[in-house]
């Protein structure tokens, strides 16, 4: 009934029908009040005059009768009854009360009142507009929140200090909500990716064996080509029908391309079937030196400095050694091919860190690996699509590499997080610590190592 | 009956149309733009209404008359021959104006010449020139509501007005538009029903006119002395200009739906005020030839003396016109010296670093806009009983600075020359204040005297420049430049 009013509109109309009647009925019972009190006071006084007048046998002229009875008597009408006659010499003057003069007198000493009246009724409107105004306005932001998460943002609904309590509580249920919301949000995105993942696992798996067997028997039949060739005599091979260099130079291709094949086919297969970790103690400055020899020759080829260092000393994790090595090899090649592509002046770095974790992640203590580098980073659009499996945007990439990174991770009871800008990309890496790791038994005199370059 | 029960009947029901009629509530989807220039989205109709309510002050109602009654026609020479000169120049400016898509006239400045600290020059003259500009209002409206109810004039009289004005304008300029409706028609019928009652012998053209070229109304004419002939034509000027340059009607014009609307507005606009104008004049010129007798009375109070020779009703009316016309030019002034100070002159930023969204901005930009207009007025509340010069001379100091301020930026800125306008409206401005505050000459030969010194110091400028060769032609002014 009332939708096409705003709350204002409404309030004001109820507060200003509420001022309008307080003033209608008090200035109502006031005037009556007073137009009774003056008239049977003029009434009384007439009354008396006309005794007197009876008593004394007036002989006055008639403007000073009236002057006598005051302004609320007129003389009646020939067809009036009168209200009082009053005996002046012979003749008999007839007087009617004039309710009119009444009212213009009252009206007159009751100015004040009515505009008291006219101000209430103002300022009482006033008020109404304000308190509305206080009112609607968290209302007014409820329904664009409502809006906001309608469209997928998320947002928070700030308190308005002018704002009565149960605002308060509707705001805070509404900023709960919009929490709850997007945790939920957070849940389906993680189901419906488990949900692909498995689905695309068994397809995987399924297709990895189709291909890795005839794979085998193409590698073995190359193996028998190469031996058969090998087999032929020197003489033979000199002669100019058997020359045998180009067939070496095809089967070498097909080789290396059996390889290319079969090493998908096992990034596929460990991505479908993660190996089992084999869960030990291992230092993580032990670590290092390892990449830097794998890395370097890579990374020196595309003109990039390899730094690596060690935050804090003998930081020892429960992981897998292996594992480790080819979580960091696979985000460093990652850093190396992402600044490949720069342009050659800029500085091109890339940086392994282990240490302890800084922040408290996951309520206690963790190992830290930081692999980060100088590069153009990640575009916005994309950054929550970097772990997904095949998504790639190198030409030649399979998109396997984080995904298997975050498995891995995830694998051995770690945590990958990611930060990006145009400074560039950084990824961490926080594994539990080892038992009788040194950091429990003497973090208060761990002083933090100097930083170490360990090569380039 | 007693004129007080129609004064209270009149002004009662003035009130709750008011109340009613007006103010509404606060727009859902408020914004600066909205309440501002309401979004942009007015016709012509009520464009006009409010231009003309506007317009309608009681300066120009009761000031004018009552210099029309001591010293005639001269009067009209002077002051309405001024304004409606300064309405002949507003169709120069709509295509300007409207093409850089502003809020405020101080905002158009900046965007037009380049400069910040013009915008908050303007700003902080604006707020001056408007505040007194209130007072007059406040005053006027004190004075006629005393009247009216036989009370003292003082707090409780104006402070109606206060409430009046700030339930109008907390509405914003939509707010304001419904009002200066509702005023407008009762400023017309005020003026023309106080004409047609005016004779005693009742009206009819042959008297109208016998009253109109009566011996002793021309005569006021005829008799000027040079100086006087000057003098008229120095106050017509600076009227005229004051009008042109206001920024309550360039903010009307903003606006408007479209430029064609603007245009209709300004071609009806000369017909309502010229009538409204038609029918002070006869009524007083009436008063003057038949009840030469009041004088030495307060410029209101006189006034509204003079409406005891009307009968009840058109004198109640009449009246009635004249609160209208307070209220309406307040509202819109009070709107404009808050948009100054909240928009222009400290501007509220949003928030970048907490990346605040714009409905809390606007809120926030909103709620203090109205802190600011409630400030205002209780400022000029304060001021209008306190002892300022009388209305005319009031308006003479605001029409002159108005007309310093914006007149050559908006009619001619071909001869501004972008980096020295705030030097050069500051000069002028403080040139001003001195002639008439400390050297005590009339505010309009001084301000003949600082719009010359305005153009002497641009052109100075401009030669000096070309002269060493710093500025490149086409750099240096033109509209085309700018617009």
């Amino acid at each position: 009934m009332f939708s096409k009013y705003s709350l204002e509109t409404l309030m004001k109309w109820i507060f200003m029908s509420l001022a309008v009647s307080m003033v209608a009925l008090t200035l109502g019972a006031r005037l009556h009040q007073s137009y009774v009190a003056k008239k049977s006071s003029a009434e009384e006084f007439g009354m008396e005059l006309m005794a007197i007048s009876e008593q004394r046998k007036y002989a006055l002229g008639k403007e000073i009768v009236m002057g006598q009875l005051g302004p609320f008597w007129r003389e009646s009408l020939p067809y009036e009854e009168p209200q009082i006659i009053i005996k002046n010499g012979d003749e008999s003057l007839a007087f009617t009360l004039d309710p009119k003069s009444i009212v213009i007198s009252l009206v007159e000493d009751e100015r004040y009142l009515i505009l008291v009246g006219l101000l209430g009724m103002i300022a009482a409107v006033e008020l109404a507009v304000l308190i509305s105004y206080v009112l609607t306005r968290p209302l007014r932001r409820l329904a664009w929140g409502c809006r906001q998460i309608a469209k997928g943002s998320h947002v928070t609904i700030r308190h308005n200090s002018l704002s009565p309590y149960e605002f308060h509580e509707l705001t805070d249920s509404f900023n709960d909500m919009a929490r709850q919301l997007e945790r939920w949000k957070e849940v389906q995105r993680q189901v419906s990716r488990m949900d692909r993942l498995a689905a695309l696992g068994e397809m995987l798996s399924g297709l990895s064996h189709e291909i890795r067997n005839p794979l085998a028997s193409i590698r073995i039949q190359l193996d028998l080509l190469r031996m058969e060739i090998e087999s032929i005599p020197d003489a033979d091979k000199s002669s100019p029908e058997n020359d045998i260099s180009e067939a070496k130079e095809y089967i070498s291709i097909l080789d290396h391309e059996i390889d290319r094949l079969n090493g998908v086919v096992s990034q596929l297969l460990s991505f479908v079937r993660p190996k089992q970790p084999i869960m030990a103690k291992v230092y993580l400055d032990n670590v290092l030196p390892w990449c830097v020899s794998i890395l370097k020759p890579q990374a020196e080829k595309q003109g990039i400095e390899l730094v690596t260092m060690k935050l804090d000393s003998g930081v020892a994790v429960l992981a897998d050694n292996e594992m480790l090595q080819h979580i960091i090899m696979n985000l460093s090649l990652n850093a190396i091919q992402a600044m490949a592509s720069q342009e050659p002046g800029r500085e091109k770095r890339v940086l392994i860190e282990t240490g302890y974790s800084e922040a408290e992640n996951r309520g206690k203590h963790m190992g830290l690996i930081r692999v980060s580098d100088n590069g153009p980073g990640i575009p916005s659009e994309i950054q929550h699509r970097i772990f997904d499996p095949f998504f790639t945007t190198k030409q030649d990439g399979t998109g396997l590499g984080l995904s298997i990174v975050q498995r891995t991770v995830d694998g051995i009871g770690g945590t990958l997080s990611m930060g990006t800008s145009s400074e560039g990309t950084t990824f961490n890496i926080f594994i539990p610590l080892a038992e009788n790791d040194p950091f429990d038994a003497d973090l208060c005199q761990k002083e933090a190592s100097p930083d170490e370059h360990m090569g380039s | 009956m007693s004129p007080l029960i129609y004064y209270l009947l009149a002004f009662g029901a003035y009130t709750i149309c008011i109340i009613m009629m007006t103010g509404q509530s606060f727009a859902w989807k408020e914004t600066r733009l909205s309440f501002y220039l309401g979004g942009r989205k007015f016709s012509a109709f009520p464009t006009t209404a409010t231009f003309c309510a506007t317009w309608m002050s009681p300066l120009s109602l009761v000031g004018y008359s009552m210099w029309l009654y001591s010293d005639g026609y001269v009067a009209f020479l002077a002051s309405v021959n001024g304004w409606i000169l300064g309405l002949l120049f507003f169709p120069f400016i709509v295509q300007r104006l409207r093409m850089k898509r502003v809020l405020s006239l101080p905002e158009w400045l900046e965007k037009t010449y380049g400069d910040t600290r013009v915008r908050k020059l303007v700003a902080v003259t604006m707020i001056f020139l408007y505040t007194l500009y209130l007072v007059i209002q406040f005053r006027a409206f004190g004075v006629i509501v005393s009247y009216m109810l036989d009370i003292p004039s003082g707090f409780a009289s104006t402070s109606l007005i206060y409430l009046f004005v700030l339930y109008t304008t907390f509405g914003g300029y939509i707010s304001v538009v419904r009002s200066d409706v509702i005023n407008l028609l009762l400023i017309i019928l005020g003026v023309t029903v106080a004409a047609a009652f005016s004779l005693p012998s009742g009206f009819s053209f042959k008297t109208a006119a016998g009253v109109l070229l009566m011996k002793g109304q021309l005569e006021t004419v005829k008799t000027l002395s040079y100086a006087e002939i000057f003098s008229v034509f120095a106050v017509m000027l600076s009227w005229g200009l004051g009008v042109a340059g206001n920024p309550q009607y360039a903010v009307r014009i903003l606006a408007c739906r479209s430029e064609k609307d603007a245009y209709k507005t300004i071609a009806v606009t000369p017909f309502i005020v010229g009538w409204i104008y038609v029918c002070v004049t006869f009524f007083i010129l009436v008063c003057r030839s038949h009840y030469p007798i009041i004088n030495d009375l307060e410029e209101t109070l006189s006034f509204a003396r003079l409406g005891q020779f009307l009968p009840s009703f058109a004198s109640a009316s009449l009246l009635i016109g004249v609160i209208a016309a307070a209220v309406s030019t307040a509202n819109s002034q009070l709107l404009l010296a808050a948009c100054s100070l909240c928009y222009d002159l400290f501007p509220i930023k949003m928030e970048e670093d907490k990346k605040e969204n714009l409905v809390y901005y606007e809120d926030r930009f909103l709620v203090i806009n109205r802190i600011a207009i409630t400030l205002i007025a209780s400022a000029a509340l304060l001021l209008s009983h306190a002892g300022l010069p009388g209305y005319l001379m009031l308006g003479r100091i605001s029409w002159t600075l108005v007309a310093i301020c914006f007149f050559i930026p908006l009619f001619i800125p071909s001869w501004i020359i972008k980096d020295k306008l705030f030097f050069v409206l500051s000069t002028a401005l403080s040139v001003q204040c001195f002639l008439v505050f400390a050297a005590d000459i009339s505010p309009e030969n001084a301000m003949l005297a600082v719009l010359i010194l305005e153009a002497l110091l641009f052109k100075i400028f401009r030669y000096s420049a070309a002269y060493r060769g710093r500025e490149k032609p086409e750099e240096k002014t033109g509209e085309r430049g700018y617009v």
